[in-house]
């Protein structure tokens, strides 16, 4: 039983991890970008949900649109004024514009909104379903339906809209794509601000199941980095597939090893993976 | 022409580095005030606290010069705090305390938060000879090295189990399991060692002991093994974040000690924000609530402390405040009673400290810890923080089951 359980919450801890990992992983693919913003999105929309629950009594599955869309406008404006002038820069200096930009961020986070812990408790929290003698809190089911739904509408969006076609051309071939006419200025800062408001969906999510403050985007940004690297960069199937694997092996692993070990279990992974399949277990070659 | 300009150089530098900071001291000496130094985490994951300790240190330091300023042998001198932001890292702490005294010259410094950053700089006090009084903290490990300048406003750890049994003890039907479950770090680790072995020593079966690691953003898989065990009394130590996460998650997956016990979250007013209903029926441990009868000459009451912090804030106090506003106190009280600002007589003075505070009683042990005081236990009960323990200073039934 206690072993069903477990599966239960590891397959649903997965999905949220596979959903915080989604944009890092867009933008990683694409842009070539290690985006340490990630987390500091993530962050922000925590907070829009947060705010507006706390506020205005909003629904936070209802405010999951609105954290999208200004996270969205938030990144299309970063990468366009920013981030794009340093983008055929070595991806070292992508590291250290973004990691500025994620220090101001964060200070300024806490200046307004203190580094005090918050997390939003609607009044269905606690539910959960009885299920053969197991509970399934209902409020991780919904977020990881959510989080599946999300992710494959940005899978059939990257498949079957001329924009997400263009993005993949981008991703594929630059030159190639900027001979057929694609607009690659365009492509990025949309690129960019997609993975910001996949960031900030989540973020919604993680206020909801877990706590947030300014200060935890970087855990976050840590956990993104390794179920990309597990999974393998640039296809939304490899962080699915990532997420599901950290979250199985951190639940697990605590299990038989002790929950001492559980964060340090995916690093270990994370090095494996490395040694193993250097490009990730769903990667292809050229992407590392 | 080269050597000229090399030695040049060289005198200029010597000039920078010694020759001004000579100036600054001799400026520093002339000014009739008395000069504090804290080095508080302002930034950084800790800034919260960081910043309840300086609002503390300031309550103190507005009220004393709103006064005239403390009395030094008949001459009334104003209070300057120096604050310096060691970001959150210890190691920075360490160096920040020793400007302090160094550059700063400062008289007596406040202590920063917990009991590691506190252990570190406390190394730096005593080296230097300058009291340190440390609101925020009170594992042992710290106190028993021998310091002679460093001073715990806290009752000591130790207290905690014993006030803790006898509470379970005094329930029916007596509960006879206990699950604990600690973050693998300084503070939680002591306290639920202390207590585990107090309760194994007092015949209670314990079913479960086990780790987590900090920034634990999953806590499902030891709640599902707990929920096997169905122990009748769940432990839960860390920090906020932990504390608010375990609740959660507890919730969700119908676990239903009855019993649990968390520290430290309750004691913070955001985890009744942020859990509501959830949070109810939660004990908790704390040094200080402003529910308390304490009475002192300076502030008032516990409650007048509550009000004062209520408008400034708008929120409930902590005794993390609470105590940083008590060492504010009992430093003034100890160089008023020296009549000098002599370190080695400030010390000493602090050393017979024998106070009465809104704080509670302040009066230190063998290891400058303060023994007068208590650790009490708290329940949320309908959203508020009720002290149902110890009996001595409790206003609350215990509700049992929860």
């Amino acid at each position: 039983m206690v072993y069903a359980q477990i599966l239960i919450n590891s397959i649903l801890l997965g999905g949220i991890y596979a959903c915080i990992a989604v944009g890092f992983s867009l933008v990683w693919g694409v842009m070539n970008i290690l985006n340490i913003m990630h987390g500091t999105f993530l962050m922000l929309g925590g907070y829009v949900t947060f705010w507006m629950f706390k506020l205005y009594g909003v629904d936070p599955f209802l405010s999951l649109p609105v954290s999208a869309v200004t996270m969205f406008c938030a990144g299309y404006v970063v990468q366009r004024g920013l981030i794009n002038k340093i983008v055929r820069a070595p991806m070292f200096m992508s590291l250290i514009l973004t990691f500025g930009l994620q220090l101001l961020v964060v200070r300024l986070a806490i200046y307004f909104f203190t580094g005090d812990f918050r997390s939003v408790q609607p009044s269905y929290a606690g539910f959960s379903i009885p299920l053969m003698g197991l509970s399934i809190p209902f409020v991780r089911v919904s977020i990881f339906v959510l989080g599946v739904v999300l992710t494959s509408i940005l899978f059939w969006f990257m498949g079957h809209t001329r924009t997400g076609r263009a993005i993949r051309a981008t991703r594929m071939d630059l030159d190639s794509a900027q001979l057929m006419g694609v607009d690659i200025g365009r492509i990025y800062a949309i690129t960019y601000g997609i993975g910001a408001a996949a960031a900030a969906t989540s973020g919604s999510l993680v206020s909801v199941g877990f706590a947030i403050s300014p200060v935890s985007d970087v855990e976050f940004l840590s956990k993104s980095f390794i179920i990309c690297t597990i999974g393998g960069l640039g296809n939304i199937t490899g962080a699915l597939a990532g997420g599901l694997i950290l979250g199985l092996a951190e639940n697990f692993g605590a299990l038989y090893l002790g929950p001492g070990l559980q964060n340090a279990i995916g690093y270990v992974l994370l090095i494996l993976v490395l040694f193993i399949k250097p490009s990730g277990l769903l990667g292809r070659k050229g992407f590392e | 022409m080269r050597r000229r300009n090399l030695l040049f150089l060289i005198a200029t530098v010597l000039f920078v580095t010694f020759g001004v900071t000579g100036l600054q001291g001799l400026s520093g000496a002339q000014a009739a005030e008395v000069k504090f130094g804290a080095a508080l985490p302002l930034t950084g994951p800790l800034a919260t606290e960081g910043k309840k300790q300086q609002a503390g240190y300031e309550i103190w330091r507005e009220r004393v010069n709103k006064a005239g300023g403390i009395n030094v042998g008949g001459k009334k001198m104003k209070v300057k705090i120096v604050y310096y932001d060691y970001e959150s890292k210890t190691p920075t702490a360490t160096k920040l305390a020793e400007r302090l005294i160094t550059k700063e010259k400062v008289d007596l410094l406040l202590g920063p938060f917990g009991s590691g950053a506190t252990k570190s700089v406390a190394a730096i006090t005593e080296r230097y000879q300058v009291p340190l009084i440390a609101p925020v903290a009170s594992s042992e490990p710290i106190f028993d090295q021998g310091y002679k300048y460093l001073f715990g406003l806290l009752a000591p750890n130790a207290y905690l189990p014993n006030n803790f049994l006898a509470l379970l003890k005094e329930q029916k039907p007596m509960p006879k399991t206990i699950a604990f479950v600690t973050r693998n770090d300084f503070f939680p680790r002591a306290v639920t060692r202390m207590i585990r072995k107090a309760a194994k020593k007092q015949g209670f079966t314990d079913v479960y002991y086990a780790e987590f690691p900090k920034d634990s953003k999953d806590m499902s898989t030891w709640l599902t093994i707990v929920k096997g065990k169905n122990p009748d009394v769940l432990m839960v130590a860390g920090y906020l974040p932990d504390t608010l996460l375990a609740t959660k998650q507890a919730n969700e997956l119908g676990v239903k000690p009855k019993i649990l016990f968390t520290m430290v979250g309750p004691v913070y007013a955001q985890f009744t924000e942020s859990l509501k209903g959830a949070a109810n029926n939660i004990l908790t441990a704390a040094w200080w609530g402003e529910a308390l009868d304490y009475k002192g000459d300076f502030i008032g009451s516990a409650r007048d402390f509550g009000k004062i912090w209520r408008a400034k804030f708008k929120q409930e106090p902590d005794y993390v405040a609470a105590a940083s506003t008590a060492a504010g106190i009992v430093a003034q009280k100890a160089i008023e009673a020296a009549g000098t600002l002599d370190k080695k007589k400030v010390r000493d003075a602090i050393a017979n400290t024998n106070l009465k505070t809104f704080f509670g009683p302040v009066k230190f042990d063998k290891l400058n810890m303060n023994a007068a005081s208590a650790i009490v236990l708290f329940q949320v009960q309908d959203g508020k923080r009720k002290t149902v323990g110890p009996k001595s200073v409790a206003n609350a039934k215990f509700r049992y089951p929860r």
